[in-house]
């Protein structure tokens, strides 16, 4: 079997991605190429990335988001395969599995809202279907567009959307997927397609797709961000991933990971100025400004003050990951937004941190 | 790249309509009012989303519908009845080229045949906030029964679904306009548009610059500086604020609202209309690297002849890689581009063409453009003759028979030469259009029937040969002395020849004089057999 010529890059926290992402795009300039990202942030990001190296998106570049490809480049072109009643106006975003009692032979109502708003979480599955009924006509199209396609935070993606992948990988176009697993936050999809490959789980599929020869598969093991410390409380998060190791050689004052008693919390502050980090808004934040796990994905930091949830303290009190099985991803995240510290609202003792700081 | 096929639907004359396109040359050819200009509006506006250059959003008027759909629609609804709000489509196929990414970016088949190929579509239709507002309005009897356009909306998008824009477009769509009849405010902005689009991205940018520094110079000159400081000095009653003369600096490239074209240095406008025209076209055909389409109105009705001939060996000898879309009356035009490009429009909006034709005769018109081909074209029935005095005696016969003139009936009497014969036949076969042809037997019936082998035994129903088979009657002349005494014929040219020999020769030395005396004489006389044939 012929080396595929798509790759599935399991990139780490702070490993540098987009900047490889972007400094590979403007390598590339005999080829076409989309950069698509799951999130508008993410597509902003990758824009300001080719400002800072190149004065802006070049020609043969073009960035969107996953829905914005789905959308424009995947449905509309062959929607009359499928569904010729009217015009595909645009998406529409859905939490939950949108019209589940609807049959799938009745396209209109289990597809569209109003006929003509297609639901986020069915627009992958209409794409496959448009592929297959144009006689793969969707896929051709987009080859004589693209040479390549660059596919960022892969690890959101989920339920048909991973199909779609699988109907790109293949295609003649050349395919990068660059993600991190471990940041599984958000889902395109709350689909129960592919339910089995959610989050960290998706690892699995990529194996699985390099065993068909449809890519191979690269680890970016090592970040530039997070200090040896921070690296090694993130390993323990994922036993049997590859560990994340520290580029950093030099150590700062206060370098590692913490407990803070909840009485010392004002005093650390005013001592570190961390950055405080909280899982949603219901968190006690002491009165100090706080971002959102999620929120704080592709955010970085010198240090972090994370307010931990029950689940977290479970974890830190017993060192059992199963007690936080769904908070994981997030956890993961948070911790590893920072550069030289993290530290814990926590006032009991922690098999997994031993050192409290204490003033 | 080029297009493949226009279609189009409720526009102007056209309820629907098909048309399939060369990609090189393609002559439109029709009566009047059968929308040759029509369809290239049509072909302008799907190309360009643009309509008399002006944004098809705010150029849409209640004219641009076809007028029957709306008339049912109002129709309908005044009687209670529901029908399909009145809309237009416009769609251009193009040739799909899968090595283009450009043009690949407008492929899908979001277009009315579902068919998989670049393409753009222009529809104008009810907005959907408006549909039942429309529907209101229409079935009020109070209201006039002309279109309420400020409902409707217009959408300009790739057959991948997309909305487009002009600048995105792999190619370029040049109109040009050869009657110069545009009103203009200031320099020809037509042609400075044209310039535009030969100047590379490079040259607009720096053309741009010099004239931003030219303004930007005009506020430095002594004179300037010093109304600026009188004005401040004096100051202005109605503001405090300051009061200067300043050059409008806000437009990028208005250079072109400033700049004009010269030839020699004389103003583009002020150049010979022959010359003005063939600028344009040296323009629009300039720029290789970006793929054309042309579109050009009835060039013959505002080129004197010679400029005609050299405006077409232009098009014709430069252009031959480009589409050029041109409408036309003059058989001059269509035989110079070559009549196998005929795209002929039917008042009944069918259309036919002459791609079939042998590249004998295509080769022969283009060498003597001169022949009449597009009445033959465009007639319900003709009847060619030989020559000027054969048609004199075939009018004037029709008129015996008839009681008018056969131009009165649709009927075209063409004379074309034997020669030439044969030629027409080959088109008149393609499009089944109804003949006769006149011809004499010229000594030898064998070899006439061979010459016409394959038009005489009613192979085509279309087409009938009429001839004398009596051989010692080789020509015009001795069959209307069979027909007729020499008496009747002396009578009639006023002569006074003896024996039938002298008679004859005299004919044969003046046949036009003698054919134009049968023609306007009083008196009656007897058409040859084989002439009534043609004008039963």
């Amino acid at each position: 079997m012929p080396l595929s010529e798509n790759r599935v890059i399991i990139a780490c926290a702070g490993s540098g991605k987009t900047t490889r992402l972007v400094t590979e795009a403007l390598a590339s300039r005999d080829r076409r190429i989309a950069i698509v990202t799951y999130t508008n942030n993410n597509t902003r990001e990758i824009g300001k990335r080719f400002g800072e190296q190149n004065s802006g998106i070049p020609k043969h570049v073009d960035v969107m988001t996953w829905f914005g490809f789905l959308l424009r480049e995947c449905a509309r072109p062959y929607q009359r395969s499928k569904y010729a009643e009217k015009r595909i106006e645009s998406l529409l975003f859905v939490s939950q599995q949108s019209a589940h009692c609807v049959q799938e032979s009745d396209t209109r109502r289990h597809y569209f809202a109003n006929g003509e708003l297609i639901y986020s979480d069915k627009i992958a599955k209409f794409v496959v279907e448009c592929e297959k009924n144009s006689l793969k006509a969707v896929t051709a199209r987009l080859g004589g567009i693209y040479t390549d396609l660059f596919i960022d935070e892969f690890q959101d993606l989920s339920g048909w959307d991973l199909e779609v992948i699988e109907m790109l990988l293949q295609s003649n176009i050349r395919v990068m997927l660059v993600g991190d697993p471990r940041q599984h936050i958000y889902s395109t999809s709350p689909s129960q397609k592919n339910r089995q490959y959610l989050g960290a789980k998706i690892v699995e599929l990529a194996q699985r797709w390099e065993g068909s020869g449809l890519c191979s598969l690269e680890y970016l093991s090592a970040t530039h961000r997070c200090s040896t410390a921070i690296c090694e409380f993130s390993n323990a998060l994922w036993p049997g991933m590859d560990a994340m190791a520290s580029l950093q050689s030099g150590t700062a004052d206060h370098d590692g990971v913490f407990l803070v008693a909840e009485n010392a919390v004002a005093n650390y502050i005013q001592h570190y100025r961390p950055q405080v980090l909280r899982y949603d808004k219901r968190a006690k934040t002491y009165g100090y400004e706080a971002v959102n796990f999620g929120l704080a994905k592709g955010l970085q930091f010198d240090r972090v003050l994370i307010v931990p949830t029950a689940p977290i303290k479970k974890y830190l009190q017993t060192g059992v990951l199963n007690h936080m099985m769904r908070t994981r991803e997030r956890l993961h995240v948070a911790v590893t937004r920072a550069r030289h510290s993290v530290a814990f609202v926590f006032d009991d003792h922690s098999p997994v941190v031993s050192n409290r700081w204490s003033p | 790249m080029h297009i493949t096929r226009v279609y189009i639907e409720g526009f102007k004359r056209f309820t629907t309509f098909n048309l399939e396109l060369n990609p090189s040359f393609n002559v439109i050819v029709g009566d009047n009012e059968t929308g040759k200009t029509s369809v290239l509006e049509a072909i302008g506006l799907v190309l360009t989303g643009q309509y008399d250059g002006r944004l098809i959003q705010s150029a849409i008027d209640p004219y641009l519908f076809n007028a029957a759909i709306v008339a049912d629609y109002f129709q309908k609804r005044q009687k209670g009845e529901h029908g399909n709000p009145p809309r237009i489509l416009i769609e251009a196929y193009l040739q799909t080229d899968d090595n283009n990414s450009a043009l690949v970016r407008l492929k899908g088949s979001n277009n009315s045949k579902n068919e998989d190929c670049p393409g753009l579509a222009l529809t104008i239709e009810v907005e959907s906030d408006h549909i039942e507002t429309l529907r209101d309005y229409a079935a009020d009897e109070s209201n006039p029964t002309v279109l309420p356009v400020e409902f409707y909306k217009a959408t300009w998008r790739s057959f991948a679904g997309q909305g487009v824009n002009l600048k995105s477009l792999p190619f370029r769509t040049v109109t040009i306009d050869t009657s110069l009849t545009r009103v203009y405010r200031g320099p020809n902005k037509y042609v400075s548009q044209r310039v535009n689009d030969v100047l590379t991205e490079q040259q607009q940018r720096e053309l741009s610059l010099a004239y931003k520094k030219l303004r930007h110079g005009f506020l430095q000159e002594p004179g300037v500086t010093a109304i600026n400081k009188d004005l401040e000095m004096r100051g202005n009653p109605a503001t405090t604020k300051k009061l200067t003369v300043q050059m409008d600096m806000s437009s990028r490239s208005s250079w072109d609202s400033a700049i004009t074209p010269h030839l020699d240095d004389l103003p583009f406008d002020c150049a010979g209309k022959g010359e003005q025209c063939r600028v344009q076209m040296r323009l629009a055909i300039a720029g290789a690297e970006q793929s054309r389409v042309l579109l050009i109105e009835e060039p013959e009705n505002h080129l004197s002849h010679s400029n005609l001939n050299m405006f077409m060996d232009d098009i014709r000898q430069d252009c031959a890689d480009r589409q050029v879309i041109i409408t036309t009356h003059s058989a001059f035009v269509l035989n110079k581009l070559g009549v196998d490009n005929l795209r002929l429009i039917s008042r009944t909006g069918q259309t036919a063409d002459l791609t079939e034709l042998t590249p004998e005769t295509k080769n022969y018109f283009m060498k003597l453009p001169g022949y009449d081909t597009l009445r033959l074209i465009l007639s319900k029935r003709s009847i060619l003759v030989e020559g000027p005095s054969d048609e004199l005696i075939v009018q004037r016969a029709y008129k015996d028979k008839h009681g008018k003139l056969p131009l009165a009936d649709g009927v075209d009497v063409i004379a074309v030469g034997s020669l030439a014969f044969k030629r027409f036949l080959e088109i008149a076969v393609l499009l089944q259009s109804d003949v006769r042809v006149v011809t004499d037997n010229d000594g030898s019936v064998v070899e006439l029937q061979a010459k016409y082998a394959g038009y005489m035994g009613g192979e085509h129903p279309n087409i009938k040969l009429c001839y004398d088979a009596d051989v010692n009657c080789r020509t015009l002349e001795p069959q209307l002395l069979k027909a007729n005494s020499r008496d009747t014929l002396n009578a009639i040219l006023g002569k006074t020849y003896a024996n039938d020999e002298a008679l004859l020769k005299y004919m044969d030395g003046n046949k036009t004089d003698c054919a134009l005396k049968m023609f306007e004489t009083a008196r009656a006389w007897v058409a040859p057999e084989y002439i009534v044939n043609a004008i039963e």
